[in-house]
C-alpha cells in the first residue's frame, strides 16, 4: 500500500525523477568504470611490480639480500629447481645469478653487473626490451646482451666480442669471452648503464659457482597477490617444504619488499575516496529532490496528517520513495556501467607517458594494452553504497514531513 | 725522519729488481696459494706474471705510473683497469689495485710526527704517525709506521678518515740480500675480517737485475 503510493508519488514529477535517477545512474556507471579501470591498472601494476620484479616467493641464502655477496648462494640448484617446478603451487620458477665484472670491448673497459638468466624462462619479459639484435639463445653459447648505456661505453655492438674479468668465488681470476648478440633498453638508468645478461650456465662457469644460484623467484597461481594472500602463503609453505630451511631463506614478496606492499596499498584506498566523493554529490541530488517533493506536497501531507496518518508512516513513505529512486538509479547504473566495463575489459586501454612512450616501473614495462578487471564485490559495494546514500539523504526531508503541523500545512498554497 | 721513511719505502726496491714471490690468501670462503714472478724498475714500473696455479698461469699485470693493465691468456686480451675499479682486490688478495699503483713516497705525501724512539720505554723501533698532506693522492686518514733502528720497517697500521683501523701490514723474516737488509715476508691483515690475511713471501730476490729493453710494455705483457 505504502509502496504503491510512493511509486505513484515518484511519477507525479516524471521528468524530475528521471533526471535525478539518471544523474545517479551515470555517477554509478562512472564509479563502476572507474573501479574497473583502477582494478585493471592495479593488476597491471602488481603484475609489473610484484610478479615480474620480486616474484611472489623468493628463495635465497639468508645473508644474500643484505649483502649481495657473491658467495652467498643456494646450492644444488638444478635438483632444487626440478623439485620446485614439480609443485602444483608453483606457476613459474625463475633462477637468477649475478656478479660484478670488469668488461672490455676492443679498447674500452667498464664495470658491469652480469645477470645470469635462463633465457627460456625469462624470454617473454626480456625479449621485448631488445632494441638491437636479439635476446640470448636458450642454450649456453657464451652470448651476452648489454644494456644500451653499457654497450655505448664499451663501444661495442652486435657481433663484437666482450671480455669479462671478475674475481671468481674460489679467488681465481675468472675471465671469458662473450659475443654481443643484442642491446636492450631496460628502462632503468642503472641497468642501462651497467647491466649485462648472460646465460645462467655461462655465468656459473665464469664465477666458479657450479650448480648454484643467488635466488629462485617463484610465482604462485595467484593472479593478483595481495599482502598475506592465502594462495601465496600456500606456495610459500610448499616451497619451504621442498627446500627446507638449511642455508636458505624463503620469503614472501611483502617481506622481500615492504615498500612495494605499501605502495600497492595506497592505490587500493584511492578508489574508495573517489566513491565517497561521487556518491556524496549524488546524495545531495537526492536530498534536493526529496526536499522539493516534500515542500510541494506540504498541503497534501497536512491533509494526510489531519486524517490521522501517523508521523512514522510519513517518514516511511518518503524513505520508500527515496529507496525506489535509488533502485531505479542502480538499475540504470548497472546497465550503463556494464557497457563501460564491457569496453574496458575487451578493448582495454593503454598506459603511456606524456611522450607516448610505454610506461615502465623498476625496469619492467607495462603491457601495451591494459584490460579492465571487474570484481563482483565492487559492484555490490557500489550498489549498496548508492542505495544507502539515497535513503540517508531522504532522512531529513522525511523528518520534516513527519513534523508538519496539520493546520499550518493545510493553509499552505 | 725523512731518511727513515725513504729507507722504509725502498726496503724492497732496487733500481731494477727481479723476484719470485709466493702469495698466500686466506679468506672466510677460500684459501689459495699463488706463485708469481715480478720485475720492477724503480717505483714506477712493475710487471707481475702468475706462474701457479695452472688455472691462472700466464695472467700478467703491468703497472706503469698510475695505470694498470691485466693480460688474460685464456681469452688473449689485455684490459686496462678503469679508475672506478682501482679499489678492487688484486688477484683475489687483500691488496687492491691502488696498492700497486699508489706506491707513494711517505715523505712526500704525509706529514710525519715521531711518537716513539728506539730505547724509549723499552721500544726497539721508531714510531711515526703520518697524516696525509691536503692534496696527497692517498686513501688513508692516518698511517702509523714502526721502523727499526736498522731502518727496516716492521709494522704499519692504516686508518680511515674516521680514525678506524682498516688493516695492518707487517714485514717479517729480515735477511741480507746483496748487502742490504730486506724483509722477505709481508703479511696484510684486514681489521674487519678476523682470520683473513694475505701473505707475500719472496722466494728469490735479485736487485740490479738485467732487464731486457721493453720489459714494461704492453707487448711484453703478453709474452
Amino acid at each position: 500500500m505504502l509502496t504503491a503510493m510512493a511509486w505513484r508519488n515518484l511519477w507525479r514529477h516524471r521528468r524530475r525523477t528521471l533526471i535525478t535517477a539518471g544523474a545517479l545512474a551515470v555517477s554509478m556507471a562512472f564509479v563502476l568504470a572507474l573501479f574497473t579501470y583502477m582494478d585493471g591498472t592495479y593488476r597491471a601494476m602488481s603484475t609489473v611490480m610484484v610478479d615480474q620484479t620480486i616474484g611472489h616467493v623468493q628463495v635465497h641464502h639468508p645473508g644474500f639480500q643484505a649483502t649481495r655477496s657473491l658467495r652467498l648462494t643456494v646450492a644444488d640448484a638444478s635438483a632444487r629447481r626440478a623439485a620446485l617446478d614439480a609443485l602444483p603451487e608453483v606457476r613459474e620458477l625463475v633462477p637468477r645469478l649475478e656478479g660484478y665484472a670488469l668488461l672490455g670491448g676492443a679498447d674500452r673497459t667498464s664495470g658491469g653487473l652480469l645477470l645470469g638468466v635462463d633465457p627460456a624462462v625469462e624470454r617473454a619479459q626480456l625479449e621485448r626490451r631488445v632494441v638491437k639484435g636479439r635476446f640470448l639463445a636458450d642454450a649456453p653459447a657464451r652470448e651476452i646482451v648489454l644494456g644500451q648505456g653499457l654497450a655505448r661505453s664499451l663501444a661495442v655492438g652486435e657481433g663484437d666480442e666482450v671480455v669479462a674479468v671478475t674475481q671468481a668465488a674460489d679467488g681465481s681470476l675468472g675471465n671469458d669471452l662473450y659475443r654481443v648478440v643484442g642491446v636492450v633498453a631496460s628502462g632503468t638508468v642503472a641497468q642501462d648503464r651497467s647491466g649485462a645478461w648472460v646465460h645462467l650456465a655461462d655465468l656459473q662457469e665464469l664465477l666458479v659457482l657450479p650448480d648454484q644460484v643467488h635466488s629462485f623467484v617463484v610465482l604462485s597461481p595467484s593472479l593478483e597477490p595481495r599482502v598475506d594472500d592465502p594462495v601465496v602463503n600456500q606456495t610459500l609453505a610448499a616451497v619451504r617444504g621442498v627446500v627446507g630451511s638449511e642455508g636458505v631463506d624463503v620469503v614472501s614478496w611483502w617481506e622481500a619488499s615492504p615498500q612495494t606492499a605499501k605502495l600497492l596499498g595506497i592505490s587500493d584506498g584511492s578508489a574508495w575516496i573517489v566513491l565517497c566523493v561521487v556518491f556524496g554529490v549524488a546524495g545531495l541530488g537526492v536530498l534536493n529532490t526529496m526536499l522539493m517533493s516534500v515542500f510541494e506536497r506540504t498541503r497534501e501531507l497536512g491533509v494526510m496528517k489531519a486524517l490521522g496518518t501517523r508521523p512514522a508512516v510519513l517518514v516511511r513513505l518518503v524513505l520508500i520513495e527515496a529507496l525506489i529512486l535509488g533502485l531505479l538509479s542502480v538499475a540504470g547504473g548497472l546497465a550503463l556501467g556494464g557497457l563501460f566495463d564491457l569496453y574496458l575489459t575487451t578493448k582495454g586501454f593503454a598506459l603511456t607517458t606524456g611522450d607516448g612512450d610505454r610506461l615502465s616501473t623498476g625496469g619492467v614495462f607495462f603491457d601495451d594494452v591494459i584490460r579492465g578487471v571487474v570484481k563482483p564485490e565492487r559492484i555490490v559495494a557500489a550498489a549498496v553504497f548508492l542505495l544507502g546514500v539515497a535513503v540517508l539523504s531522504a532522512v531529513w526531508p522525511a523528518v520534516r514531513a513527519a513534523r508538519l503541523d496539520p493546520v499550518d500545512a493545510m493553509q499552505d498554497r | 725522519m725523512e731518511e727513515l721513511l725513504d729507507a722504509a719505502d725502498d726496503v724492497q726496491r732496487g733500481s731494477r729488481s727481479h723476484a719470485t714471490v709466493s702469495m698466500h690468501v686466506k679468506t672466510a670462503s677460500y684459501e689459495r696459494g699463488m706463485k708469481m714472478e715480478s720485475w720492477a724498475e724503480g717505483a714506477d714500473k712493475t710487471l707481475i706474471r702468475i706462474l701457479e696455479p695452472a688455472k691462472d698461469a700466464g695472467v700478467a699485470t703491468l703497472k706503469v705510473d698510475d695505470n694498470i693493465w691485466n693480460y688474460l691468456p685464456k681469452v688473449d686480451r689485455t684490459l686496462k683497469i678503469p679508475a672506478g675499479m682501482m679499489g678492487g682486490s688484486w688477484m683475489g688478495s687483500h691488496f687492491t689495485n691502488d696498492d700497486l699503483v699508489k706506491e707513494s713516497r711517505m715523505a712526500e705525501d704525509y706529514t710525519g710526527t715521531i711518537t716513539g724512539r728506539p730505547g724509549q720505554a723499552g721500544a726497539t723501533s721508531w714510531v711515526i704517525e703520518l697524516v696525509p698532506k691536503p692534496d696527497a693522492p692517498v686513501v688513508w686518514g692516518k698511517v702509523e709506521i714502526h721502523i727499526g733502528a736498522d731502518r727496516v720497517p716492521s709494522l704499519a697500521r692504516y686508518y680511515d678518515e674516521k680514525g678506524v683501523l682498516v688493516r695492518t701490514l707487517t714485514w717479517e723474516d729480515v735477511r741480507v740480500v746483496a748487502g742490504r737488509k730486506v724483509p722477505m715476508r709481508m703479511v696484510l691483515t684486514p681489521a674487519d675480517k678476523p682470520g683473513e690475511y694475505t701473505r707475500i713471501t719472496y722466494e728469490s730476490l735479485d736487485f740490479d737485475a738485467q732487464l731486457p729493453e721493453g720489459t714494461f710494455t704492453l707487448q711484453a705483457l703478453k709474452r
